[in-house]
């Protein structure tokens, strides 16, 4: 895990003395989002999120709303959390024809305790909810062997690391898809579904903006698109509740 | 003092030195491209891009122009692959997630280098795209903007913090973000910024 974490580091380091000037698409991403430790975190009692390591290898084409407030209107979930712990969730396999290989969708089952709700449907203070979180894609080569050191999806173990238990975020999302409708190749099969969840569990899924971490500065980083998308979002993660809260009334 | 006696400072701060070595050693070996969008989580290998289908793909029109237009509109050379096999460079295949209408993965990294990405998987939401008022600018403009991401391009609109990098006022770019609300040919071009700074420089 220090080995990943170092090299996620150099390499967001590498596009960070080359890439684009502050203000353009996104300055670079700061060492304390990649599990860095700033100042700030070491004075404080609150979990260092390692936001790198959450949104792992992704992108994604979405209509980006202007705020909280906004994506909050209109999406079915809105609710502040803790996170109660991670484990491996379902893959979908998709199999290239006739040659044995496969493209495996990983994700992670992120268990979580609701602390308040704030718009769309009301989940109540105290209950568990299941995220699905899509963790990365990988090959699988014709044996089912995979390899890790090549590999796209990102480890449960890392994301653990990287967002640890009593972790707060703000989670604005939909309910879970079935892992069987979530892809239209012609061959595919599907591992481990259901697994971790129990009887009538309520299974949500994030929209790209939809999960934000609170950072031990009172700042948020962002866990599935990039930081530079929310960043002109409020000044502080107390902000975003607030601005949410103010919503309901 | 206070800080750098710290083990958790002293730490970070080797890990942030040993983090600068590689970075420099990586660029020194030519393995990270210049001129990357520092916003993206990965860079690509600077080979030229190869595509193949995933069985079942029901965008493949779409996916066959957007990577002709990389090949006319940029320095980067292209060449169709079939039946999908490993170190093909772009996947095309479909999917389903609400909200989103296309998703760029990387699913290979370099193993010396892991922001290197070495093959993509795109992914396109037909459901979602299909259903638009402008499908059919939609399916262009996603095809264009997932293919944007895998060269190393991220996208903008929306919210302060993320303007046209061209320019405010300047035409729009295919890596506009979201729901295509105007048909024109921007559904289907990169910027001047994107092509000029980005992506050519990453290209042999």
């Amino acid at each position: 895990m220090k080995l990943h974490k170092a090299l996620v580091a150099a390499s967001v380091a590498a596009l960070a003395l080359m890439g684009c000037a502050p203000g353009g698409e996104g300055s670079a991403i700061s060492a304390s989002q990649i599990g860095g430790e700033s100042p700030s975190a070491l004075s404080s009692a609150a979990p260092v999120i390692d936001g790198a390591t959450l949104r792992g290898y992704m992108a994604y084409d979405y209509d980006i709303a202007e705020s909280a407030a906004a994506l909050a209107s209109r999406l079915p979930y809105a609710f502040l959390a803790e996170v109660v712990g991670w484990s491996d969730g379902y893959s979908v396999l998709e199999h290239v024809e006739e040659s044995g290989l496969a493209v495996a969708s990983r994700t992670a089952l992120l268990e979580v305790k609701v602390t308040e709700s704030f718009a769309g449907t009301p989940v109540p203070r105290g209950s568990t909810v299941y995220v699905d979180f899509a963790r990365g894609v990988e090959n699988v080569a014709a044996d089912g062997s995979t390899d890790p050191r090549t590999s796209g999806a990102i480890p449960v173990e890392a994301l653990r690391l990287a967002a640890p238990a009593g972790s707060r975020f703000l989670f604005v999302g939909y309910p879970g898809v079935d892992p069987a409708d979530q892809i239209y190749a012609e061959y595919i099969t599907v591992e481990g579904a259901g697994v971790g969840l129990p009887e009538g569990a309520t299974v949500v899924t994030p929209h790209p903006q939809g999960m934000l971490f609170e950072t031990a500065g009172g700042d948020f980083v962002s866990a599935r698109t990039g930081d530079a998308d929310v960043r002109g979002w409020g000044g502080s993660f107390d902000a975003l509740l607030s601005e949410l809260r103010a919503m309901g009334k | 003092m206070d800080l750098i006696s710290s083990p958790r400072a002293r730490r970070g701060l080797l890990g942030a030195l040993a983090a600068l070595a590689l970075a420099f050693g990586a660029v020194l070996a030519g393995a990270v491209p210049a001129k990357a969008d520092a916003s993206l989580p990965w860079t690509h290998d600077r080979a030229h891009h190869t595509w193949c289908y995933q069985s079942g793909f029901t965008l493949s029109t779409e996916a066959d122009w957007a990577m002709t237009w990389l090949r006319t509109q940029t320095d980067a050379n292209t060449a169709f692959w079939s039946p999908c096999a490993a170190e093909v460079d772009v996947w095309w295949s479909n999917f389903y997630q609400p909200g989103t209408f296309g998703q760029t993965a990387c699913k290979a990294v370099t193993s010396s280098a892991p922001g290197v990405c070495t093959e993509f998987y795109v992914r396109m939401n037909a459901t979602l795209i299909n259903a638009q008022t402008l499908a059919s600018e939609q399916r262009k403009k996603t095809s264009c903007h997932e293919l944007g991401h895998t060269v190393g391009v991220n996208h903008y609109g929306g919210v302060t913090g993320l303007p046209n990098p061209d320019g405010v006022g300047a035409a729009d770019s295919c890596m506009k973000s979201g729901t295509v609300t105007t048909a024109g040919a921007w559904t289907s071009k990169w910027g001047p910024h994107h092509i000029n700074v980005h992506i050519n420089p990453t290209f042999p």
